[in-house]
Parts: C-alpha cells; sequence; structure tokens
C-alpha cells in the first residue's frame, strides 16, 4: 500500500484512484515523452519515472486539470533532460571523433528534408529541429499540438496565459523556417 | 505589458501572437471581435492570417509524425503491471530514488495487487536481463493471470449490453465508386457539393466534401469557425455543412440519439473570412438515418460587421448569394445495410472491438463522448468530433478524480456514447453501460 508522508499506509480507495489515473494518462504521457526520445524503451521508462514520482510525490492539485498538466510538464521535463544528456554525449564523442560531424542531425546536407524523406528519417529531421528550439517554445509547441488550451499550457508552463500565442508563433515561424533551411 | 497585450505593430497591424490566439479561438469574445473587425480593413493582417493557419497546420502535421504508432507500445494495463513490478523491486531494495535522484530511506509502498498477495508482471518487452527462475516464474504466473482474467471477461461479457442498433443487412454489392458533385455560381462565388457515390443505404456514413471559392473582389464573412488543427469535423460550428431532410421509415433511431448525445457543442460559432481568391474546403459527414427519398442540401450563413447601437460592432447574420441556390441532391436511400458495407461493434467490460470490411479499416473514423461525476461537479469527455480510428480496439475512457483537502476522490462514470463508422459503411454506435 502506498504511504503518505507520515508514513501511514494509502487506502485500497487511493490505490484505485491512482490506477484510474494511470490507466487515463500513461497514453498522453506516453506519446509525449516518445515525441522527445523517439525509441519505444526510453520513452516508456520516462512514462513509468513519471508515475513513479506522482506515486511517491503527489503535485498538491486541486483539479484534473492541474494533474494531467502535472504529468505532462514533467514528462517533457524528462525528455527534456534525455535530450540535453543525448548532446552532452554527442558533443564529447565528436570532439573525439571528427567523423561524428558527419552525424545526420548536425549535417547541413543530411538536415535537406528530401533526403531524409528517401531515407526514411522524417521524423529525425523533425526531431531535430524541434529540439534546437528555445525550450519554452518546444513546451508550448508540443503541449498545443497535442491538444492543449491556452489555459493548461499557462498551466503546465507558468506562461502567462496572454503571452502563449507569442510564444507559439515564434516556435512555429522558427520551425517552418528551419525546415526549409 | 505582456507579450500579447502588445497587439499592434508600428504600422497598427496585429501581431503574429494575437492572430494565432484568435485562429485558436483562445481571445475573448471582445477580442476576437476587434481582430476580426480590423482584418475586414485589413490586407496585410488578413494575409498573415492566412499563413499563420497554414503555418500551424503544417508544423502540428509535422510534429504528429513523431508520434509513436499505435501498435509500437502496450496499453495502459501492460503499463501498469510493468508499474507494479518496478514498484516491486524498489520495495525489495528498500531504496526509492526521489524526484532530485537522492534516496529515500523511507519504508516503501505496495501496490493495489501486491497488498493482496498477488504480484505478478508481464516481463518487459525491452532488453532487460532476467533470471532463469524468475522469468518461469513469471511466465507461470501470467499464464494463471491470462486464465483468471479470460473466465472473468467471459462472465461479464453477458452482463454488458450490447452495442446500439445494427441495422438489417443484404446481399453484398460493389465497392464504394466516385463521388457524386454537383457545383454552382452566383455572386463570384462558386461552390461545389461532393458525396460519396451510391447506391445509399440506411446508416451508411457518407463523406461529404464542401469547396467554395471567392472569385469576386468582396471579402465576405460566414458564421462558423473553419480552421481547428487536428481535427477532421467539428459539426458543430462549420461555415459550411450539409443538412439533410426528408426520407421516411424505417429510421435508425439508435444511432440518430447516440450521434446527438456524442456532439456536443460550446462556445460561439465565431466568423470565418472568405478574401478574393480564396477557397474554404470543409469534410463533414453525414449518417444517414432514414431510408426513401432523402434530400442532402449545403448550407451557410453570411454575415457582415454592422455598428449597433451601443456603439460596438457587431457581427450579424445577412443575405447572400446563395440564398434559395444552394446545392442539393435528392438521393434514394435503400433499408438494408449491404454485408459488403457493414461495420460492427462488439462490446466488452472495458473495451469496444471494432469489426469492419478490409477495405473500410483504414478509413475508420471514431466519435465518443462519456460523463462522470464527484461530488462537486460533472467532467464532459470526448472531442464531439470525428477522429480517424487507427486500431480496432477501443478503449473505454477513464474517470478523472478531484482533491479535496488532500484526498483525492474518484469521480464516477456515468455514461460512454461511442460511435464508429466509414464512409460508404455502415456507422454503428452504443453506449456504455
Amino acid at each position: 500500500m502506498p504511504e503518505d508522508e507520515k508514513g501511514s499506509r494509502a487506502t485500497s480507495a487511493e490505490v484505485e484512484v491512482f490506477e484510474a489515473i494511470f490507466t487515463r494518462y500513461y497514453p498522453l504521457v506516453y506519446r509525449l515523452a516518445y515525441r522527445y526520445v523517439g525509441q519505444a524503451d526510453e520513452a516508456e521508462d520516462i512514462a513509468q519515472e513519471v508515475f513513479m514520482r506522482f506515486y511517491h510525490l503527489p503535485p498538491h492539485a486541486t483539479n484534473e486539470a492541474q494533474q494531467r498538466a502535472w504529468l505532462c510538464r514533467v514528462a517533457i521535463n524528462l525528455g527534456l533532460n534525455v535530450l540535453r544528456k543525448r548532446k552532452s554525449r554527442f558533443d564529447q564523442e565528436r570532439q573525439l571523433d571528427t567523423q561524428a560531424q558527419e552525424s545526420v542531425l548536425d549535417s547541413a546536407e543530411e538536415r535537406n528534408p528530401e533526403r531524409f524523406v528517401l531515407a526514411g528519417e522524417q521524423a529525425e529531421l523533425v526531431r531535430s529541429i524541434f529540439a534546437q528550439l528555445p525550450e519554452r517554445q518546444q513546451v508550448c509547441l508540443m503541449l498545443r499540438s497535442t491538444g492543449f488550451s491556452y489555459e493548461e499550457i499557462a498551466e503546465a508552463t507558468g506562461i502567462p496565459i496572454t503571452s502563449i500565442g507569442s510564444v507559439l508563433a515564434r516556435a512555429m515561424q522558427a520551425f517552418r523556417r528551419s525546415y526549409h533551411e | 505589458m505582456n507579450e500579447q497585450q502588445q497587439v499592434r505593430k508600428n504600422n497598427g497591424c496585429l501581431e503574429a501572437g494575437q492572430l494565432i490566439a484568435w485562429l485558436d479561438g483562445a481571445l475573448s469574445q471582445q477580442e476576437a471581435n476587434e481582430v476580426m473587425v480590423h482584418l475586414a480593413t485589413c490586407a496585410r493582417c488578413t494575409a498573415e492570417a492566412r499563413e499563420l493557419r497554414s503555418e500551424s497546420r503544417r508544423v502540428f502535421d509535422l510534429l504528429s509524425r513523431l508520434d509513436p504508432s499505435p501498435t509500437a507500445h502496450a496499453g495502459p494495463a501492460a503499463a501498469f503491471a510493468r508499474f507494479q513490478m518496478r514498484l516491486y523491486a524498489q520495495n525489495t531494495a528498500a531504496r526509492l530514488p526521489d524526484a532530485n535522484g537522492n534516496i529515500d530511506t523511507r519504508a516503501l509502498p505496495l501496490s493495489s495487487t501486491e497488498r493482496d498477495g498477488s504480484l505478478l508482471m508481464p516481463v518487459r518487452p525491452s532488453a532487460r536481463r532476467h533470471r532463469p527462475g524468475a522469468l518461469i516464474q513469471t511466465l507461470v504466473a501470467a499464464l494463471v493471470i491470462a486464465a483468471l482474467l479470460g473466465s472473468t471477461l467471459l462472465l461479464l461479457r453477458s452482463r454488458v449490453p450490447s452495442p446500439g442498433s445494427h441495422p438489417k443487412q443484404t446481399p453484398s454489392i460493389g465497392p464504394v465508386g466516385t463521388p457524386v458533385k454537383i457545383s454552382i455560381q452566383a455572386g463570384g462565388l462558386a461552390m461545389t457539393m461532393q458525396i460519396t457515390s451510391g447506391p445509399y443505404f440506411l446508416s451508411e456514413m457518407l463523406a461529404a466534401d464542401l469547396t467554395l471559392t471567392n472569385h469576386s473582389q468582396t471579402t465576405y464573412l460566414l458564421e462558423g469557425t473553419w480552421d481547428n488543427p487536428g481535427v477532421i469535423d467539428d459539426h458543430c460550428h462549420l461555415p459550411l455543412k450539409v443538412v439533410m431532410t426528408g426520407g421516411d421509415s424505417p429510421r435508425d433511431t439508435g444511432l440518430e440519439h447516440n450521434l446527438a448525445a456524442a456532439i456536443s457543442c460550446y462556445g460561439t460559432p465565431g466568423t470565418t473570412q472568405l478574401l478574393p481568391n480564396q477557397t474554404i474546403t470543409i469534410r463533414q459527414y453525414v449518417a444517414l438515418t432514414s431510408s426513401g427519398h432523402v434530400t442532402l442540401k449545403a448550407q451557410g450563413t453570411f454575415q457582415k460587421p454592422t455598428l449597433g447601437q451601443d456603439g460596438v460592432i457587431h457581427i450579424v447574420s445577412t443575405t447572400g448569394p446563395f440564398d434559395g441556390h444552394w446545392p442539393s441532391l435528392q438521393i434514394s436511400v435503400q433499408a438494408q445495410v449491404p454485408s459488403q458495407r457493414l461495420i460492427s461493434l462488439q462490446a466488452q467490460p472495458a473495451q469496444v472491438i471494432v469489426d469492419a470490411p478490409p477495405d473500410a479499416r483504414g478509413r475508420l473514423l471514431y466519435l465518443s463522448a462519456y460523463d462522470c461525476v464527484d461530488a462537486r461537479s460533472s467532467q464532459h469527455g470526448g472531442g464531439g468530433y470525428w477522429i480517424n480510428l487507427a486500431t480496432m480496439v477501443i478503449e473505454k475512457p477513464q474517470c478523472g478524480f478531484s482533491v479535496t483537502n488532500g484526498t483525492p476522490t474518484p469521480a464516477t462514470f456515468v455514461r460512454w456514447v461511442y460511435v464508429v463508422g466509414a464512409p460508404g459503411y455502415s456507422i454503428v454506435s452504443g453506449t456504455y453501460p
């Protein structure tokens, strides 16, 4: 049985509630994680970790929307962590191996969309361009594209609702510009 | 001043953020009206709004390519079993890393199945190492669980209500043919209505493609919202729609009822601009819920801005070039569904299994709505619009919960209405419980 912060056991009703939340939001959390990392195993690990944190340290949410926002925010943060680690590892490897400079993601030639399409790797191109956006833009765009309203995005990110449109506009313009470079 | 309040550039035009928020329906009615009034007189902003609309569509389309395939991962139930496995492993280790990666030395919690003494976990499909003994134990346990679940499902299945009306079947007909197309022109506007070809039958889903092009130099306003990223068809607030009239018995009243329950309209319709040389294209799905002679007619409401007595500019309905001339089509609807066009649903305790002819499987569409209540409020879920159905299994929606004074309160599931169909094939629906 789960324990609360004082160490007392949770009730079976609370466990059932947790199961219901898990079942309801796991697909969304997994989808967000997968969009970031692009690998099923890593996405599943992130999704599991999100719910593990929710289980042990549940947010002080007063409604369902806040819980959903919390779950998505943690999923995105963990996804971003994976990308940062990848980038750090990649940078180190690149210093050691000049061959790595021809990597698919960073080579200007390989970033040509048509080549990616031909290689069946358009998703990787999209992911690499997306990862280059400022994180604030990434998060807003990711949440909006998965169906979040402006109010929910503001709830999840802390960005004022009146600024969401501007962030999205800049994100989309930057994304499209990079995609066509 | 925040980013969006600074809505005007130095040249008096609207900021892209304001336009995006307007396109996304995120502005208040007053703000939206101000934007529309400006757009009615500013070609530059109008062009930018059009570009932003198509840009957001393209970006969302590209981002959707990052999504996992529906079959690329296990469902929530299997994931939850893995979660329990992980929890169990942490329990065994008696150490738990917290959100910051630190080790929590408190005694660790058990999941509900652990509490019941029946921790049985499936094998993780990824490259995790398992001891042979543990693997055998897990497999044996999984078989036991599968047997228990199977018998439970069999027991529950007889108690689950079957999906709604299933029309009668007739002998087969050929594949879905070329759509029927009707075109009209008036007042510099050209419109076409294209409908799934016949022969038509009761409970059939038709795809209606409506195209309206402005060949004049006048900007027209239409009541309704055209753009909605990610949405195939918003029945509620489309600027153009197909309305079905006429028909006779037999009718599919069960389908009529479930469609009405699944489509909930919120908010105001908004206004769509049709600029010179602009074309808007809308796809709508129509359910033939009556047989006999049926008329399918395109409809729309033209609007204009007007200064009200309160000094505020309002958008009001007005006459339009197609008044009395909207394209229409009379069709004859047979009372029985051809067997090759039949889609059926099989209700399970927590999911619905879809059965459809092979040709229909890549074109299945799904519409649903569900209601939950808790002690303080009611919750309504479901899109109210058709979405592509990539799987043949539909999971029953789950209710959320509210937290009062730190205590989570689960909401009670009230009702789920689901509808599945494909253009040229039957539409079937059901409710739960």
